[in-house]
């Protein structure tokens, strides 16, 4: 119904401007002067913007328009402007329009289409760049006038409207490219840049600790997508750097910080192209400082992994992380180890040149060495202080010193694994493996080990893998002052601390073994906290005979002081312990468990006695 | 004479109510402590630092005592202290420099900052000894009530309840 009528108002529309000339016209001397109008798509049942033609001359006092318009499309007389609803679609075709007055009259052009709104498919692409920052040619310090651009790679892209509905997403490729093929949007819209990796086997994304915990996503305008079929839009995040400070938003730290993880995701897939990560957050702010307090204050410590998410610093003027690559891929190296391989760090602070307790030393050992292996760059930086302008770095092929070299060194465990990873071969380095053996290893005999994961189960674990290149192996752990590994207990070891003998004692039903606690080696270890360093742990092999309930016992030999030894008991791949005793200081602590037949692993720690005390460990069946 | 002596007596609390006004106690509320061994910590040097410092009113300064200790029994050791914050006063920005001896690895530093605005405030310490990594530090101050100068959020929620942090994009639409 509406149909017809619109049909016969524009006929009769049509019929009368063609007829009308008897106004009276006395206020225009002039004709009519119209410009033609730009050719113009409109939509099947909508609304239209009404077309109007520019007129230049005189007052228009009638109006036609030849041939007839598209169904629902009427014409105004009063200025010749098009309106209404099309309801028919219409090819590509040209009507003229005529204005006239008392004077004379003139004609214009425009070119109509109407079109099924899903018909029309347009293409939205571009580009998606970061500021990425680099460090001085010293490995000290941020480079800000060496600022790069960089792409955005992997990051989901999306199209919203005004307001803020989505309409398309997608996620850019390995040069920033994306492109949408969009169809029915006639509305404005913006693009969106989540900081944010997806697909079907990962979910990355950076956020924002101290805000809620929300998404960092960059956007440009709200525009037309215009009337061409193909709208370029290039989307940058500067690092809003202003020469001495950051004087606008820091865009693009998240994005530096996603591209790391790119990095690292597409090495981690090179060794196993259907691997499924576990989703991970990622929190940077620039309020992330080295202070202990509120996380959603910006309290974070330091850059870390806590074991369910990273956390970045970006405290302008003392410690910002997101343009040092090395921590970031180093953190996320963390990760990736507790959730494909198996880490049994006890963390805790530590320097270059202590000797670790092994689970330490080969945790940081490794989170170095998998960040130069994510990132193919050995060298490592972390930029800190005024303006970002001091820091150190270390490059994992080219360390001249070693200090304190050995199987207890986070230092050494780097550069052996690194020389495994990489192509270049130097002293004692014949190895070149690359990333897939290493990952097949982590995620098989390293997970499973009875032992504590360390350098021993590591290298015995590559040996076993592949035992045409023991030598060879062999030969890059001696560059680091460690008689070659052939058990995953260390069994042998010589360059030891006092004390640290031998390093792990094996345990079964029967008369027990003897411990010496090593505390007091070092007076600057002895203090409490820094139980992280060799020896401060003892070291167990537990042999369970037969499944059965079991008392474990740790007392000290002899009676003095206040100690309060503790101790926990693990098997298997996980590193949460099966047994623990945490009772308070007594000159022995003990526990009771259930116990499957098999081999067991015990870390046994004395607090309050830091002198070279013996204790007696017992395994009893009930 | 007896309101001479009233007189008198109004004059004496007055004074002494000026008196406890400009000399009033310091008023304490607690201590922060903090120790890097502690800490999780990215590598870095081997001096490890101890701070404590007191939650005090605005315009009162705050103790804050830093012991920094270190195994080696050489070299120097650098230590660069200054305000995260303007607002946070008595402190500048200053480079202490400390011989190390085999007797002597145990460094003390003392300030008294304060603030005549509320909040939780930080002094950044940087230190390092010659030929190592740098520890970075940023040592908490509260001064009166906390939470006056706490961080305020920006967040954008969609439809859909996406919390978000937008940020403007260099952009080039062509």
């Amino acid at each position: 119904m509406k149909y017809y009528l619109s049909c016969i108002f524009t006929t009769l529309m049509f019929v009368g401007c063609g007829g009308g000339d008897s106004g009276a016209d006395s206020s225009s001397k002039n004709p009519p002067i119209l410009d033609n109008h730009t050719p113009v798509t409109l939509y099947k049942s909508e609304s239209i913007t009404p077309i109007e033609f520019n007129n230049r001359g005189g007052d228009i006092t009638s109006c036609s328009v030849s041939p007839a318009l598209p169904s629902g499309l009427l014409l105004d007389i009063s200025d010749c402007s098009i309106f209404g609803t099309p309801i028919v679609n219409q090819n590509l075709k040209n009507y003229t329009v005529t204005a006239k007055n008392s004077v004379g009259e003139d004609s214009a052009t425009v070119d109509i289409e109407v079109i099924t709104p899903n018909t029309k498919v347009a293409k939205l692409k571009g580009v998606i760049t970061y500021d990425s920052v680099p460090v001085n040619s010293d490995g000290v310090g941020l480079d800000y006038a060496h600022t790069k651009k960089k792409s955005v790679r992997g990051a989901v892209v999306r199209i919203v409207d005004g307001t803020d509905k989505e309409l398309a997403r997608t996620t850019t490729d390995k040069n920033g490219y994306y492109e949408f093929n969009v169809a029915n949007i006639t509305s404005k819209v913006k693009v969106q840049v989540l900081s944010k990796l997806k697909s079907s086997n990962w979910d990355f994304e950076v956020k924002d600790n101290t805000n809620g915990n929300s998404l960092y996503v960059m956007e440009g305008s709200l525009a037309s997508l215009g009337k061409n079929s193909i709208q370029t839009r290039n989307l940058h995040a500067s690092s809003g750097w202003g020469g001495s400070s950051y004087t606008s938003t820091r865009t693009a730290a998240p994005f530096a910080i996603l591209d790391v993880v790119y990095q690292a995701i597409q090495k981690v897939r090179s060794a196993d192209r259907d691997i499924i990560f576990p989703p991970l957050d990622i929190f940077w702010s620039k309020n992330n400082k080295s202070a202990s307090g509120s996380i959603s204050n910006g309290d974070i410590v330091t850059s870390n992994y806590d074991g369910s998410a990273l956390y970045i610093l970006g405290d302008e003027n003392s410690d910002t992380d997101e343009y040092d690559s090395g921590v970031i891929a180093h953190e996320w190296g963390h990760y990736y180890e507790s959730k494909f391989s198996r880490s049994d760090s006890i963390g805790g602070g530590h320097v270059s040149g202590d000797f670790l307790d092994i689970r330490l030393a080969f945790g940081e050992g490794f989170g170095n060495a998998v960040s130069s292996m994510f990132r193919d760059n050995p060298l490592y930086w972390d930029s800190s202080g005024l303006h970002q302008a001091n820091g150190w770095s270390m490059n994992l092929e080219t360390e001249n010193s070693r200090e304190n070299p050995g199987w207890f060194s986070e230092g050494s465990i780097q550069r052996i694994l690194y020389d495994i990873y990489d192509s270049h071969n130097d002293t004692g380095d014949t190895i070149s493996y690359g990333f897939k053996p290493i990952h097949q290893l982590l995620i098989g005999k390293e997970k499973n080990t009875p032992a504590f994961t360390s350098i021993f189960t590591f290298i015995k674990g590559l040996k076993d893998e592949h035992p045409s290149d023991a030598t060879a192996i062999d030969n890059i752990v001696a560059q680091e002052s460690i008689a070659p590994i052939n058990d995953i207990y260390g069994t042998g070891r010589t360059n030891k601390k006092e004390y640290a003998n031998p390093l792990y004692d094996e345990l079964t039903t029967g008369s027990g073994v003897t411990i010496v606690t090593n505390y007091a080696v070092d007076s600057y270890l002895s203090e409490r906290g820094r139980t992280n360093q060799l020896g401060a742990y003892n070291f167990v092999k537990v042999v369970v005979p037969s499944e059965g309930d079991y008392t474990i016992t740790v007392s000290q030999v002899g009676s003095s002081g206040n100690p309060d030894p503790d101790f926990y008991l693990y098997r298997g791949s996980s590193n949460q312990p099966v047994a623990k005793a945490e009772n308070p200081p007594a000159l022995s602590d003990r526990v009771t468990a259930h116990l499957q037949k098999g081999i067991y692993r015990m870390a046994i720690v004395v607090y309050n006695q830091y002198s070279g005390t013996s204790y007696h460990v017992k395994l009893v069946k009930n | 004479m007896r309101r001479f002596n009233i007189w008198v007596l109004a004059l004496l609390v007055i004074a002494l109510g000026i008196f406890y006004f400009i000399v009033q106690p310091k008023r304490v509320y607690g201590v922060l402590e903090g120790d890097t061994t502690k800490m999780m910590q990215k590598s870095g040097s081997s001096v490890k630092i101890k701070y404590s410092s007191e939650h005090v009113d605005i315009d009162t300064p705050s103790r804050v005592h830093i012991t920094l200790t270190t195994p080696k029994s050489n070299g120097i050791l650098s230590v660069e202290v200054y305000p995260r914050e303007d607002s946070l006063e008595g402190v500048e920005y200053k480079r202490y420099q400390f011989s190390i001896t085999s007797s002597n690895q145990e460094f003390t530093i003392d300030l008294e900052p304060f603030s005549l605005k509320e909040g939780r405030f930080y002094i950044n310490l940087i230190a390092s000894i010659q030929g190592e990594r740098p520890k970075v530090l940023s040592i908490p101050i509260e001064i009166g009530d906390v939470s006056k100068n706490r961080l305020k959020t920006s967040i954008f929620k969609t439809q859909k309840g996406e919390k978000l942090h937008i940020m403007k994009a260099q952009e080039e639409i062509k």
